[in-house]
């Protein structure tokens, strides 16, 4: 599992808006946004962000991703700057990428939207 | 005394609505249930479960009966018509005033909002990562997940819910597929419990879901 760090969480909370209660025990899935990849890819790039900040900013970028091509609006055109990321700092994200990887499940249904692209990220 | 009451009432509801009648019902599409009884208080739109539990806290049933009804009302949304099971009446009281509440499971909703989940089977495989995504990934039953979310739980400070059973977890969270919004409920006891920042694991008979619109995208035990 991923363990994100709360000064992580209260700091992008802050700097992104996001309309967290601070009771979330899955804080990147809670508040993942399909519709402001574009914008946390922003923040992502320009902002002051630690390796731990940056490790919980991609979680939520990934959740929203997954979220877009969930509720049907297809893979995210952000989605090459996402994957050009986890691959130039896979060493932050390796927990990560594992995780919506899903290694080793074969079953469809037991598999995230995002975990095709991803997969095809690592392979 | 009303807390034994109210659990000999949910047990033999919960007989009530056991295989012979969910066997009969499967063609129906199941919309809420809790304890597998669909809560609904005349008069009160929309149900508010969290308020509800509470309400349940000083029920007392007073007739138990298994008559099939239908119905149609705002009584669960904007316009939503639905056909319910009514397995008992229960009388609540409170120090300013008393009412009948129906207890019973609804079986199917006939209009109201379209979702692609109201046309599947009522009981999805917690092992349906499409439905329950990260459920019982971060939040099911295991060793290993107990040991990360006791690890979780201490290295932020923060309660850290796994349930305790994935399959009962699952046929209690396929009832509540269509909410909308986050929203705590009352699970049953043995259900789950919760990891603390000080090591220890509680017990506990709640748990926050968080829906999205094919499932949820998270439900977990709270303190």
């Amino acid at each position: 599992m991923i363990i994100l760090s709360n000064d992580s969480i209260e700091k992008l909370t802050t700097l992104l808006g996001l309309s967290a209660t601070g009771q979330e025990q899955d804080w990147e899935v809670e508040l993942a946004d399909p519709t402001r990849i574009a914008e946390f890819l922003k923040v992502y790039r320009n902002s002051s962000l630690t390796q731990d900040d940056r490790k919980a900013l991609m979680a939520l970028i990934l959740a929203s991703a997954d979220s877009h091509i969930q509720t049907g609006l297809g893979v995210p055109v952000e989605w090459e700057q996402i994957s050009a990321l986890l691959i130039e700092e896979r060493h932050i994200h390796e927990e990560t990428i594992r995780y919506w990887a899903r290694e080793g499940e074969d079953e469809p249904d037991a598999w995230f939207d995002v975990t095709p692209l991803i997969r095809r990220l690592v392979t | 005394m009303q807390a034994a009451a109210l659990s000999n009432a949910i047990g033999l509801m919960q007989t009530i609505a056991g295989d012979a009648i969910q066997q009969r019902l499967n063609s129906w599409k199941t919309y809420a249930y809790c304890y597998g009884n669909i809560l609904g208080v005349p008069g009160s739109d929309p149900v508010d479960l969290e308020a509800f539990d509470k309400t349940m806290m000083v029920a007392t049933v007073v007739s138990l009966g298994a008559t099939k009804g239908g119905g149609s009302g705002p009584r669960f949304g904007e316009g939503l018509v639905f056909a319910e099971e009514s397995f008992a009446m229960a009388r609540v009281a409170s120090a300013s005033s008393a009412f009948e509440v129906q207890l019973g499971r609804i079986l199917m909703t006939m209009a109201g909002p379209k979702k692609a989940e109201d046309t599947n089977s009522a009981d999805t495989s917690w092992r349906s990562v499409k439905t329950f995504r990260h459920t019982f990934l971060k939040h099911g039953q295991g060793a290993k997940n107990t040991q990360s979310l006791k690890d979780t739980a201490q290295r932020k400070g923060q309660p850290q819910g796994q349930w305790l059973d994935n399959e009962a977890a699952a046929k209690l969270l396929n009832g509540f597929k269509n909410i909308r919004g986050p929203a705590s409920m009352k699970i049953p006891e043995g259900m789950g419990q919760v990891m603390m920042p000080d090591g220890s694991i509680l017990p506990t008979t709640r748990a926050t879901m968080v829906p999205q619109p094919f499932g949820f995208v998270s439900a977990y035990p709270i303190p």
